[in-house]
């Protein structure tokens, strides 16, 4: 179960959003109202999309690497 | 050569920007709006090991290139606000043309940044915003917009829409915003922001929070909320610019540090808003109890300057943040060039107590430089306003 988790990757990081001020960087806190669920959650969905991104790209014939 | 590559977008979603790292990968989302950062193995590439078989163990606070890059494109303003971080001033020195501003955009593009956020003194044109935001997108790249929105008018704000966001610049309500500035306007950017409201589907607004409108916060997002505003950015008070000359008296005081973070969610939570900070507040959210994996996982990071962002000012001076153009003798030609911040990327390095044995070191990475070295005379200093170090230092 554990190998085939590690096989299958992690998700470091999700950044919602984009940073909309010029000077310094901005970073979502309304995530932190949610507790550590809401984190879980926002890892498993952006992990989701982007194996589903991924995985299009690859069925296309094209690899990322 | 073009460092990202354009994969499928997710159902219903934007297309999205894919990049190798030395961590694994980051893809950049536009719809939803979001960035992922994984490792090797989730994108299937083979990565290295360490003798003993395990994995190497890469930060990935350290990508390839930056994902966004700050640009201050004028200098000159007439506004006259006290705490200006870029010091604009009626005759401020001339900024770049415009042309040699494309090419700094497509030096970023080629490295692969994601995001470009746009600022400048009020005296700058919005048209020219306006012709580097396309440029910016002919590039693959998205363009935000930081404004006080003077001179904005209906027909100028519907070209805005080439931005992915633009935020508004108030300081608080009316007495609030006009003793953090120096000056009235308030009307004015109230006016500006029904303006964009109207035109615009993703605006916000940003507030510097200072000692003199804390007590206001409240207040400001109520009147943000009822005018249909979901999105907030409130930002630390630097020493930077005229803001060196008056940090003292605006930066937040030791029991407005001490109540930030639950008195900001808790604004948050009523009043149903989308609040970001930015990352000079990280010691303070680092304090909340949250454990690091999590704020990691979710994308929290103190300063990321030279890594993460990177700035360039009017005069075309590559900084590792906003606030530290002038600390450099480097040009946006030298942005690339390996470890050129490096006092900035490995500050975690030469970490200081209480730093060094703090669980949130690689989150935090010290909270923000340019506040310590004001105050301490070190840019190695931990910054004073996390908690742990005023602990510490009270004995």
């Amino acid at each position: 179960m554990l190998s085939k988790r590690l096989k299958r990757g992690r998700v470091l990081s999700v950044r919602l959003g984009s940073n909309p001020n010029s000077s310094s960087l901005g970073v979502d806190v309304t995530w932190l109202l949610g507790g550590g669920a809401f984190v879980s959650l926002l890892s498993l969905v952006g992990g989701t999309i982007t194996r589903w991104a991924l995985g299009r790209r690859r069925t296309d014939g094209e690899k990322p690497d | 050569m073009r460092s990202l590559i354009e994969i499928q977008p997710p159902p219903g979603g934007g297309n999205g920007l894919y990049r190798h790292e030395p961590f694994g990968a980051t893809i950049a989302f536009r719809r939803p709006e979001m960035v992922v950062l994984v490792d090797h193995d989730f994108v299937g590439r083979r990565q290295n090991r360490t003798p003993s078989g395990q994995r190497s163990a890469e930060p990935f606070i350290q990508p390839r290139a930056p994902f966004e890059a700050h640009l201050t494109i004028g200098h000159r303003c007439d506004q006259g606000c006290q705490g200006c971080y870029i010091d604009a001033l009626p005759d401020g020195p001339e900024d770049l043309p415009l042309a040699e501003w494309r090419q700094v955009l497509a030096h970023l593009a080629e490295l692969g940044v994601y995001h470009v956020a746009l600022g400048a003194g009020e005296s700058t044109p919005i048209q020219s915003f306006i012709t580097l935001a396309h440029e910016a997108r002919r590039l693959g790249m998205t363009p935000n917009l930081s404004t006080a929105g003077s001179g904005l008018t209906p027909s100028l704000a519907k070209e805005l829409s080439v931005f992915g966001r633009v935020h508004l610049s108030l300081d608080g309500t009316a007495a609030a915003h006009e003793r953090v500035r120096g000056h009235g306007g308030f009307e004015s950017g109230l006016m500006s922001l029904r303006i964009l409201r109207a035109f615009h589907p993703r605006v916000g607004v940003n507030c510097v929070v200072t000692r003199e409108n804390f007590d206001e916060l409240g207040s400001l997002l109520r009147l943000v909320k009822r005018e249909g505003v979901r999105d907030v950015e409130l930002l630390r008070f630097k020493p930077a610019g005229r803001g060196t000359r008056i940090f003292d008296r605006m930066d937040m005081t030791p029991i407005q540090y001490a109540t930030f973070v639950d008195r900001v969610l808790g604004l948050g939570r009523r009043l149903h808003l989308h609040i970001r900070l930015d990352c000079s507040f990280a010691p303070l959210v680092c304090s909340a109890g949250i454990k690091p994996s999590r704020l990691l996982r979710a994308g929290l990071a103190g300063c990321v300057g030279g890594s993460w962002l990177v700035s360039v000012d009017g005069r075309g001076r590559l900084g590792a943040c906003s606030f530290d153009t002038a600390a450099t003798n480097l040009g946006w030609r030298d942005l690339g060039q390996t470890n050129i911040f490096a006092d900035y990327t490995e500050w975690t390095r030469h970490a200081p107590e209480p730093c060094s044995s703090c669980e949130y070191l690689e989150i935090c990475r010290g909270g923000c430089h340019v506040v310590a070295r004001h105050l301490t005379g070190n840019f190695f200093a931990p910054d004073p306003s996390c908690p742990r170090v005023a602990s510490m230092r009270a004995g």
